[in-house]
């Protein structure tokens, strides 16, 4: 059916695109695999062998702190839904006209910061010498200033802080197309506050908050920003490690299997998250 | 329901929001060296910045770096969003779920993969390393915004222009050009913000010979909380600010 000059122009619009998925998506990617499988017998012989693999299970350091990620990443996703759930509801349905473009608008300027300055405005409250803790000393709740920085909960304000757009916004598109009989069905038919929320509301957003979830795990799991500037000396993030190898240590095999492991096991937790939630990656991505 | 409770509670929100932002604005220009304490109106940590050679030279580093990442992508995107758009072809559904594994994949095992390829091919760290760097994570979102304008777009426009006698060239230049341009312009924008707010690729990928913005900003803030990161960060707050409103901007004003 394709005549060849079709043929031709798709070709050419391609071209530039397909050099750039082989030569700098595949191919890196690739490589790092391959890197990861190599072994360092001494300073100018490899082999190939799964050491760098074995070293994350059988290192405690390793797996304990890839743990941590995870759990402290499927909390932060789960308050960051909590805090973001009302706001969707009020921009989708209680605002009308002009405030709820207003909200939403005033709700997406903040996210156009990069993540290092909305970082480092965290940064300026919560430290030591900072305006929080100037303010607890002003009214007499603290003696001598207070540390809030470098710890976990300033680790999951600013991770909460960094996804709250990336949940409202599927949020607000999925509770948009639900319709106002549906809520009063449900309270009609005797159905409480908690019940209809339940049975009819979260039924009806499952695929706003399914792919919300996705994205703020996702973000949260890889970040690396956030946890090294917030974070204190104990709470170590799995980017760090990955970090910590290539740069510092320069062991490029175990850093490299680390990265691939990270990207392999957050696919397997997005994957068990949709089968659990019974959505597919296509609808919900939209 | 009472009605001051959803109010209250989405002002607390909004306030957390903007908070963080607006303190960083206000002092920087603080005359004071303090963290809280009010000294007075003052440019002074604007006037230290532009005084230090090193730090100007990394910001036109960055804008220049910005501005070819973002126009590289841009015309590269264009391109595969017409064929996305216009052709029907095997594999065509997996290209575009690469696009989206690439902008969801965490940013520090794309910067790894990139640094192994670099060094495994020689290719020295610096500008040109930065610059593919950048147009790999760039890319995927100038493909996406210009999709969805011609997802919009009319088909019967390019045919009618057929039909009245224009060639491809004179069709592409007439009619898909200007219908495409806002997106255009808008990924052009987001390509540049993002290239410009990006540190975690750029800590791997950038070599010593060619410093930018974000990184000096970045290893400021990891050795001390100073004043003039403030200014920085105010400079850098405000060029995301006005180019994403640009795009913003643009994208709506075209789709009336």
């Amino acid at each position: 059916m394709k005549s060849p000059a079709t043929r031709l122009s798709l070709i050419l619009l391609l071209t530039p695109f397909l050099l750039w998925i082989v030569l700098l998506v595949i191919l890196p990617h690739l490589q790092m695999l391959r890197v990861s499988f190599q072994v360092r017998e001494s300073w100018d012989t490899l082999s190939w062998g799964l050491e760098q693999y074995a070293n994350f299970f059988s290192e405690s350091y390793y797996w304990r702190t890839f743990v941590r990620t995870g759990v402290m990443s499927l909390f932060t996703t789960f308050l960051t839904l909590l805090i973001a759930f009302p706001i969707a509801w009020y921009i989708a349905r209680l605002a009308s006209g002009r405030a709820r473009g207003l909200l939403f608008l005033a709700c997406l300027i903040p996210f156009w910061a990069s993540e290092l300055v909305r970082t480092y405005g965290w940064m300026i409250l919560l430290r030591e010498s900072g305006l929080f803790s100037a303010w607890l000393q002003a009214l007499g709740w603290s003696d001598g200033p207070v540390e809030m920085l470098y710890n976990d909960a300033a680790v999951i304000i600013g991770l909460v802080y960094n996804g709250l757009l990336f949940m409202v916004v599927p949020l607000v598109t999925t509770l948009d197309g639900m319709e106002e009989n549906l809520v009063e069905a449900g309270y009609d038919l005797g159905g409480g506050h908690l019940t209809v929320l339940r049975e009819v509301v979260v039924p009806w957003a499952m695929p706003g908050i399914v792919s919300g979830c996705i994205v703020v795990f996702m973000l949260t799991l890889g970040s690396y920003l956030t946890p090294t500037l917030m974070g204190g000396k104990d709470s170590a993030w799995f980017t760090q490690q990955i970090f910590t190898q290539f740069i510092t240590r320069f062991n490029w095999e175990q850093g490299a299997a680390l990265g691939a492991l990270l990207l392999g096991l957050s696919s397997l937790i997005v994957w068990a998250g949709l089968k659990l939630t019974g959505q597919s990656l296509r609808k919900v991505m939209g | 329901m009472s009605r001051w409770l959803p109010r209250a509670y989405l002002t607390l929100v909004y306030l957390l929001l903007y908070v963080p932002i607006g303190i960083l604005v206000l002092f920087s220009f603080n005359d004071s060296r303090s963290g809280y304490t009010w000294g007075g109106l003052s440019l002074r940590w604007y006037q230290s910045l532009f005084n230090n050679n090193a730090m100007v030279e990394a910001m036109w580093n960055s804008l220049w770096l910005a501005l070819s990442a973002a126009t590289v992508s841009t015309v590269i995107g264009a391109l595969t969003a017409l064929a996305l758009h216009r052709y029907r072809f095997r594999g065509k559904k997996m290209l575009n779920g690469m696009l989206f594994v690439v902008m969801m994949s965490p940013e520090i095992v794309l910067a790894i993969s990139l640094l192994a390829l670099f060094l495994l091919v020689g290719i020295q760290l610096g500008y040109v390393s930065l610059l593919l760097a950048h147009v790999t994570f760039c890319l995927p979102f100038v493909v996406i915004t210009v999709m969805a304008r011609l997802s919009g777009f009319d088909e019967r426009l390019p045919e009618a222009a057929r039909d009245l006698g224009a060639s491809d060239f004179t069709m592409t230049r007439t009619v898909l050009i200007p219908v495409i341009m806002p997106a255009l312009l808008a990924g052009w924008l987001l390509g540049f913000t993002l290239s410009l707010d990006d540190v975690v690729v750029s800590t791997f990928v950038s070599g010593p010979s060619y410093e930018i913005l974000p990184l000096r900003i970045y290893s400021m803030v990891r050795v001390g909380l100073k004043p003039e990161v403030n200014a920085l960060g105010t400079l850098l707050l405000v060029f995301s600010l006005v180019m994403l409103m640009l795009s913003q901007w643009i994208l709506s004003r075209s789709k009336r």
